[in-house]
């Protein structure tokens, strides 16, 4: 049987002969252990492992959602390393943490070792993007690529070229026909990673690499639920962009810390926080796919022209914070968190970060997510992400040997074990009573020898996010339930009006070269528009400029590559 | 109190002058000290000083958690014996071939090619090869994964090369003449009247090359796979980023909540900083008056 | 004396100029995978690429500007401090004074520019004050026309204790017996700085400068790759960072190898050229 079924298959109907697992849609049976709750409607492989999300799943590109630790199951069986032809597996991969100390003193590794069964070696690179590169091409250029490669970011019009480059001059595998149809069935972990997902990672409609999963929805906007009461313009009152803006600028006149200092603002920034405009009024994500197969780009609708004018007016208001145009990333949550601010948009997936802050405020009612206000006549939408962030490639030389292709993805299956599961429990946490103890609840918590011993061993390969929030220190457990509900509506309202980015997964050799430089300068014209720096006439100047600084060749090449290869 | 005996030419200095000098000095000291004082308070904040915000110059809750969170694990501890160990051997490679490369260029017109010699160190200031024929180097030399490969593509600064010769070359001439007089080879001369009236310059350089080895941490990442021979300056860079709040870094919903990024970015400028600061004075006391007197007269 | 001078040769050609044959990649659509011996020859092609791209001309420019000020600004000001320092009395104070200054060299461009937000930015220390006493802010970080200057200061701030090291140990080789016989001839303060100090110096002084000529399109690169977000690339792009974006992000090694032979020639005009001058005026050349 020659035909390639793609993932989406198994969503879209009850496809006979492939194993699928249907649940709910088709009227199948459910099987023990695997994920069939009640309400849920996805379907998975019949060997897949899951811990039965407590809330309703009703789309798999959506998160699941826990309120209590599940009991714990194995989501692998047996050695995935064990009878394959490598005996040790060097893998090249970012590192975040400090770098974890080496195998006999470090039991950790030593028992990673163990499980896999195989010696794991990883070469690593530091984490900023420039780094990362560098390290690569010349890793690549010496002809010594580790048996496993992380591939950073995501594929699209901000991938750094040199990876893609490689890909398509044939330095890497093409994991097609391992990652497609019923041979997925041999990686049941990696097949509970979100259609979207697998689609997104793809170069030119091939599949190269194992992707790291996130979530799809993308961002989210919290709001300081409490400064909106003080000010007089209470969330639910937040319902259109004026309302919005009104808030934002009340923020920095009305003084709703209440210190009697000028010393709160709406806004933290332009750069991390202008694409939720984009979203309020409309706007394309990225790029829209028109019917007749042409890419309109963002900047030249009119609905993102609303958004920028928008945004200009709120400055001038004083809804910014000073620092707007310098703020860095790193630093804009610290506003958020230090009082100075009233709105931070991050992933939703971050969300959880702010519970010290929110333990701090007084958990009920003070920070809340906000879907973006429409525009007046627009209808505001949300951006979904790619979903991932990094995958893992397998170098062409080693991947010539189908056995090693076949060892290695078993260890990546092995990795993407998911959450709950005794494998997720040993990769994050470690061994028990050495590298973590667990709480009153059961929820482990990592000791200084398990941050230590850990480091970044566990991130080659991550399974996607799942939102829970038990067991935390900051709150009580009705609260953390209440929170969890909480982030899995803001899952569903955000995803009920995702709109995608039709340019991801594909890449073309101008989208690389011009790429870097045309984001730039986008970046760059958005924050002199905002500012008030160029005034309202020049945006037109900005889009022909893009437009003949390379934007239309991209344009015209992306369009090709969406056509030939969908 | 180390007060120099003021020569009899040397005149008072007026008080507005001494005024002006000590306005400026002390503008000057106070600009460059007190971000380091604001360093050294914010790497011991607690997260609530910092939340508080504002410029801390002490923080009310003084903390030591940043530093222990990086110097627990003996990593850093390693990494720091590793940086002196290659600083040490590091320069002293370099200063040897630094300065004998240096004293044989002094008679570019006597000695016949080595104007050319001069040209090709000229030349490596002007041009570089980029990272990757730099790595295809190192690999096929195999110093890859070892410490050689820290130390030896970078044990020739032209910079330094010239500012040696510089100095070289303004040692009077007759100082030299009489030591070939007396029978000396260029070894000879080098080690015995060159060196010894040069430790300024010498100091100078060996301080250059020093900061140099220790402050590099890309060619560290680029040729040592193995990380536990990472020198500390690229092991402290990796604490700021473990110290950065989560922008993509997968949320693991149980983890413990790190001290302040940036009471971790500051204790690490300190950490990197100190062992520098402790053999800065030693070396400064070469950086002192009159090498020269009394040595034309005699 | 070629005992002396052969391991330092030896070593310059394996460790320096071998690699430099890589810059062959300047005629190459190079690719690291392919290699140098499969990747294709384009010949000038990345050259006129280069002259072509429309960012390439405010890069250059951007850079010559910044170039410029640090010949003015940032080139004299650790002369003069090492000349002030030079006159203190106090051993001590003077040893103080030094052991302080060169501080900021050691802190990374990240932090620097952090503190330097913290205090002048636009929720900086200034500006808090200038805002609660009612007066109007000012943010220079974020003033594309004040970029240049700017860049210009915090480098001054940063390396000009360090920079004083050399002068000061260029200082004490000058022989006291030379001051002592000027203050006979009647020299006060001023003039013996005028005739013994800085002909003193002038050897280093002339020799610094004329390398920093040598690097004249290298202004610095994470310091501006860190702040170029806050002004625009119109404002704040210069050469390295316009290499960055279009060579290393973009993949096209051939472009950043062929920029770094402009730099290497443009330079090698500028060391030859200035120390023609330099001879003819009188002095010693570098060579």
């Amino acid at each position: 049987m020659t035909v390639e079924l793609t993932r989406r298959d198994f969503l879209q109907g009850c496809v006979a002969g492939s194993g699928a697992l249907l649940v709910a849609a088709c009227g199948g049976g459910s099987s023990g252990g695997s994920a069939a709750t009640s309400g849920s409607s996805v379907a998975l492989p019949a060997n897949s492992h899951l811990a039965p999300p407590d809330l309703p799943w009703t789309d798999h590109n959506i998160p699941l959602a826990y309120l209590k630790l599940p009991a714990p199951f194995r989501a692998t069986s047996g050695t995935p390393g064990a009878g394959g032809p490598l005996s040790e597996v060097t893998w090249f991969s970012d590192l975040f943490s400090a770098p974890p100390p080496p195998a006999p003193g470090n039991r950790y590794w030593a028992d990673l070792n163990r499980r896999l069964g195989v010696t794991v070696t990883p070469v690593w690179a530091a984490s900023d993007p420039s780094s990362f590169q560098q390290k690569f091409a010349a890793l690549l250029a010496s002809g010594d690529l580790p048996d496993l490669v992380l591939f950073g970011g995501t594929v699209g019009t901000t991938t750094a070229a040199a990876q893609v480059q490689a890909v398509q001059q044939g330095a890497f595998t093409d994991l097609t026909p391992h990652l497609t149809g019923s041979a997925l069935d041999d990686y049941p972990n990696l097949a509970l990673i979100a259609p979207k997902i697998w689609q997104n990672a793809r170069i030119n409609g091939r599949t190269y690499g194992v992707p790291r999963g996130r979530t799809v929805p993308g961002t989210s906007l919290l709001l300081r639920f409490d400064w909106a009461q003080k000010v007089g313009v209470p969330i639910a009152q937040i319902t259109s962009s004026d309302a919005f803006r009104e808030a934002l600028v009340d923020f920095g006149s009305r003084d709703p810390d209440g210190n009697g200092r000028p010393d709160t603002w709406g806004i933290p920034d332009v750069e991390f926080t202008y694409s939720y405009f984009a979203e309020m009024f409309g706007a394309p994500n990225g790029w829209r796919l028109n019917r007749d197969g042409s890419l309109t780009k963002d900047i030249e609708t009119p609905e993102y022209r609303d958004a920028i004018a928008f945004a200009q007016t709120l400055f001038k208001q004083g809804g910014f914070h000073p620092d707007a145009a310098t703020q860095t990333q790193a630093n804009h949550y610290s506003l958020f968190e230090g009082g100075r601010v009233g709105a931070y948009l991050d992933a939703l997936y971050a969300s959880g970060q702010t519970r010290p802050f929110l333990a701090q405020l007084g958990f009920k009612d003070a920070i809340r997510h906000l879907l973006p206000p429409p525009g007046p006549g627009r209808k505001a939408v949300t951006f979904n992400a790619a979903g991932y962030n990094g995958m893992v490639m397998i170098p062409s030389k080693v991947g010539k040997d189908s056995a090693k292709v076949r060892q290695l993805l078993k260890i990546l299956d092995y990795f993407a074990s998911p959450f709950g599961s005794e494998e997720y429990t040993f990769l994050n946490y470690g061994i028990e009573g050495v590298h973590f103890t667990r709480s009153a609840n059961g929820n482990p918590a990592r000791s200084a020898q398990g941050t230590t011993d850990i480091g970044d061993l566990f991130r080659l390969l991550t399974p996607p996010n799942v939102n829970y929030a038990a067991g935390s220190q900051y709150f009580s457990d009705a609260e953390q339930e209440a929170w969890t509900r909480l982030v899995d509506q803001a899952y569903h309202d955000h995803f009920k009006i995702g709109v995608d980015d039709p340019t991801v997964g594909y890449v073309s050799a101008s989208s690389l070269r011009r790429g870097p430089t045309l984001n730039q300068l986008v970046v760059d014209s958005v924050k002199a528009l905002v500012s008030g720096r160029t005034p309202m006439s020049g945006f037109d100047q900005f889009v022909q400029t893009w437009r003949s600084q390379g934007g239309d060749q991209v344009r015209k090449e992306l369009q090709q590559a969406i056509h030939q290869h969908r | 109190m180390a007060v120099r005996v003021r020569p009899i030419w040397m005149e008072r200095p007026s008080i507005p002058t001494q005024a002006l000098k000590t306005v400026i000095l002390l503008a000057i000291v106070g600009v460059m000290v007190l971000p380091f004082v604001y360093i050294l308070a914010v790497s011991v904040a607690s997260a609530r000083d910092v939340l508080a915000g504002g410029l801390i110059l002490w923080p009310a809750h003084p903390t030591t958690v940043a530093y222990e969170s990086i110097l627990r694990g003996g990593i850093v501890v390693r990494a720091l014996a590793v940086s002196v160990g290659i600083t040490v051997t590091g320069t002293a490679i370099a200063m040897v071939l630094t300065t004998t490369m240096a004293y044989g260029l002094t008679r570019i017109r006597d000695v016949p090619g080595s104007r050319l010699a001069l040209f090709l160190v000229l030349g490596t200031l002007l041009f570089s090869a980029g990272i990757i024929p730099n790595f295809l180097l190192v690999k096929s030399l195999h110093l890859l994964n070892t410490y050689g490969a820290l130390i030896l593509p970078g044990a020739i600064s032209a910079f330094n090369l010239v500012v040696v010769r510089q100095f070289f070359l303004a040692i009077p001439q007759d100082l030299l003449d009489s030591a070939r007089i007396d029978g000396a080879n260029d070894v000879q001369i080098l080690w015995r009247v060159v060196l010894p009236l040069s430790k300024a310059v010498l100091a100078v350089v060996a301080l250059f090359y020093a900061v140099g080895i220790w402050n590099d941490f890309f060619n560290a990442l680029l040729y040592l796979n193995d990380a536990s021979m990472w020198p500390v300056q690229l092991v402290l860079r990796q604490y700021v980023l473990q110290g950065t709040p989560l922008g993509d870094i997968q949320t693991n919903p149980l983890l413990g909540q790190p001290p302040p990024p940036q009471s971790f970015q500051m204790a690490i400028v300190v950490l990197g900083t100190l062992p520098i600061l402790v053999v800065y004075p030693f070396l400064q006391r070469y950086f002192t008056r009159g090498v020269l007197t009394g040595a034309i007269k005699g | 004396m070629y005992a002396l001078l052969l391991p330092g040769v030896l070593f310059v050609v394996v460790f320096r100029y071998v690699p430099l044959l890589g810059n062959v990649i300047a005629f190459q659509d190079y690719s690291p995978y392919l290699g140098f011996a499969d990747s294709a020859w384009v010949g000038l092609q990345n050259f006129a690429d280069l002259f072509t791209t429309p960012d390439v001309g405010t890069a250059l420019v951007n850079t010559l500007v910044i170039s410029g000020l640090q010949l003015v600004l940032y080139f004299p000001a650790p002369i003069a401090l090492a000349l002030l320092l030079n006159s203190l009395m106090s051993e001590s104070i003077k040893r103080a004074v030094q052991s302080v200054v060169y501080l900021p060299h050691f802190i990374g461009w990240v932090i620097v520019v952090s503190i330097w937000q913290q205090v002048l930015g636009g929720d900086g220390l200034v500006n808090q004050v200038l805002r609660t006493s009612g007066l109007h802010t000012v943010n220079v970080m974020a003033n594309p026309d004040f970029f240049k200057p700017l860049m210009v200061l915090q480098d001054v701030w940063k390396e000009v204790g360090w920079g004083t090291i050399i002068f000061l140990a260029a200082l004490t080789a000058i022989d006291l017996s030379l001051y002592e016989s000027a203050a006979i001839d009647g020299a006060g303060p001023w003039r013996r700085l005028r005739h013994v100090s800085l002909p003193g110096i002038r050897g280093v002084v002339v020799l610094l400068l004329i390398l920093r000529l040598g690097s004249i399109l290298t202004v610095g690169f994470e310091q501006i790759l860190l702040q170029e977000p806050n002004v625009g690339a119109q404002a704040g792009q210069v050469l390295d960072t316009f290499v960055y974006f279009n060579g290393v992000v973009a993949g096209d090694w051939g472009l950043s190898a062929a920029v770094g032979l402009v730099k290497g020639a443009v330079g090698t005009m500028l060391v030859v050229g200035a120390n023609w001058a330099v001879k003819r005026l009188g002095e010693e050349g570098v060579f």
